[in-house]
């Protein structure tokens, strides 16, 4: 505990700080106001002054308003010095922002156990600001905790609501696309005909207007064809999607081995594997079967591999490794790429349901965030990191048989 | 000769849309909009196959189904369910349809195979009764006549 003495006295500076140091306190001496002012509104400032009330250019007085005017960030412990022993000295110096007083000429004993009583003052609020300071800090996890909490139930509430949505809007489409790809397939059966006749009508046709919109026709109609077809293909795609957010779809669990999982779904994506991608398998043998559904898990994969494929075919030509590993907790399935990664950005919305970064056509927004959705099913985790292929690595994690078995949620 | 196709479904637009399609492959279409509407029809007529939706307001096409099949065992009856879900599938399986197929399907692919075996099935039975027939065997029963006409 530092003292800074302010006495323009030379044998009272003397004096007190002997006085203080015997006591074991670190003293700092100075002899007027604007010098203590200085030190006491410096980083470090002495944890409590006696300032001598008489003292050239500042007297102590002015110094302890100074200080409580809000000019010192971390104020010391004042003790006015006086000769001054009168009633309404006494008061004056409070007022001014004194925390006490010794008159002069002073008792050592009372000296002593004033300057105790600023210490224990000192130590008070030293404690004090420390519990603030982590009530502060406590308050301020707490709100942090609070806002991520907030976030998720937003998200699972999202979530919630769109597969209860989803399942009837599913159903709902269904039957508006049925008749339009139906009568769409109708008119292309019936096109061959129309298209003879119309040729054959184009040919006699005298005038050019006509028979020019005639040929345009026999032109565009297929492509009109095409469109609509396009068009169906796509919301059937997305109503697929949807369907899987309904859970009673899939009630048959079994236990699935997970290297012919990974098998069947590379099956599956075969077609767009072939071209542009080097595929690599680091598959760890022996590796405990995991349970639930089949073609959920083979869902997961797919969708992991085929996004995996696309961010490939953005680059051209790329590599996808496969690795499974286990230890006694879970299997983890890993596919790596080497496409152009994922953005800062796009990592908090991966999951969000129509979330995509696909050009529009190309993905739903729907895969990953069923993907989710299976793999939390099952007591699971999805992860997502940067792959050292340099693209982006995902990763589901099951828990084995032994452990998960009929903990299904 | 002319096949018979029934097609059931609540929604108009499948019906026409169905109905159009089986016509111009030279069926003989009769829309019904729900399954007492089908009974009367099939009351009235024989029809070689029953394409009939499973959700529908009043009896379901699973509950026709399972008339059908007590009451005119020979029709042929394809199930269409928007609602893909197992219970439906497996209704449809144990009440004795010859398939039940999903919507939105993107061709008639599925469809038309379906009611071609169907048909088929059909053929094959009737040139199994000529034959027997041929053979003389003293007494048809009515089985018989329902399908050689």
């Amino acid at each position: 505990m530092r003292v800074l003495i302010a006495e323009d006295d030379r044998i009272s500076q003397r004096l007190l700080e002997r006085l203080l140091e015997y006591w074991g306190y670190e003293t700092l001496s100075v002899s007027d106001g604007e010098s203590a002012l200085q030190l006491i509104q410096q980083g470090s400032p002495p944890e409590i002054v006696l300032l001598d009330w008489m003292m050239p250019k500042l007297d102590g007085l002015t110094v302890c308003r100074r200080i409580r005017s809000g000019e010192t960030v971390i104020p010391p412990y004042l003790i006015l010095v006086t000769a001054r022993g009168e009633a309404e000295d006494i008061v004056k110096g409070f007022e001014a922002g004194a925390d006490d007083y010794v008159t002069k000429p002073f008792n050592r004993e009372e000296l002593l156990a004033r300057i105790k009583v600023g210490q224990r003052m000192v130590e008070l609020e030293a404690s004090l600001a420390e519990s603030n300071q982590s009530y502060a800090d406590f308050a301020r996890r707490m709100e942090n905790l609070a806002e991520d909490r907030a976030k998720q139930l937003v998200h699972a509430d999202r979530m919630s609501t769109i597969g209860i949505l989803a399942a009837g809007i599913a159903h709902e489409i269904n039957n508006p696309t049925t008749f339009i790809s139906g009568n769409l397939q109708f008119l292309e059966d019936c096109w061959p005909t129309v298209r003879e006749t119309l040729q054959q009508n184009t040919e006699t046709e005298q005038d050019d207007t006509a028979r020019h919109q005639r040929e345009f026709i026999l032109e565009e109609f297929p492509k009109v064809f095409q469109g609509i077809r396009k068009g169906t293909k796509r919301i059937r795609t997305i109503v697929q999607g949807l369907k899987t957010y309904s859970r009673d779809d899939y009630d048959v669990y079994e236990e699935v081995d997970v290297n012919e999982l990974i098998e069947q779904a590379l099956e599956l994506c075969m077609n767009r594997l072939k071209y542009s991608v080097n595929l690599e398998k680091d598959i760890s043998a022996n590796i405990p079967k995991i349970y639930g559904n089949l073609q959920q898990f083979e869902q997961v994969i797919v969708n992991f591999v085929l996004n995996a494929v696309d961010a490939i075919e953005d680059q051209g030509e790329g590599t996808i490794r496969i690795t499974t590993e286990h230890d006694s907790f879970g299997v983890s399935i890993w596919i790596d790429d080497s496409g152009p990664g994922i953005s800062k950005k796009a990592k908090e919305d991966l999951f969000t349901p129509f979330f995509t970064t696909k050009e529009p056509g190309k993905g739903t927004g729907l895969g990953l965030s069923i993907s989710k959705n299976i793999v939390e099913k099952y007591g699971g985790s999805i992860e997502v990191s940067n792959s050292p292929l340099g693209g982006a690595r995902f990763g589901a994690r099951f828990p084995v048989v032994s452990n998960k078995k009929g903990a299904v949620k | 000769m002319t096949y018979r196709i029934l097609i059931v479904d609540d929604e108009a637009e499948i019906r026409e849309m169905l109905g159009r399609h089986f016509r111009m492959k030279g069926y003989e279409v009769t829309p019904a909009s729900g399954g007492a509407e089908a009974l009367q029809c099939l009351d009235k007529k024989r029809y070689e196959v029953v394409v009939s939706d499973i959700v529908m307001p009043g009896m379901k096409g699973t509950e026709l189904l399972q008339e059908i099949r007590q009451q005119y065992p020979m029709s042929h009856v394809i199930m269409i369910t928007g609602y893909v879900t197992l219970e439906n599938a497996l209704a449809a399986m144990r009440r004795g349809a010859d398939t039940c197929i999903f919507k939105p399907f993107e061709d008639f692919e599925e469809l038309d195979g379906a009611v071609e075996k169907a048909i088929e099935d059909l053929e094959h039975w009737k040139r199994k009764l000529v034959q027997l027939q041929g053979m003389k065997p003293g007494q048809g029963g009515s089985e018989h006549d329902r399908i050689v006409e």
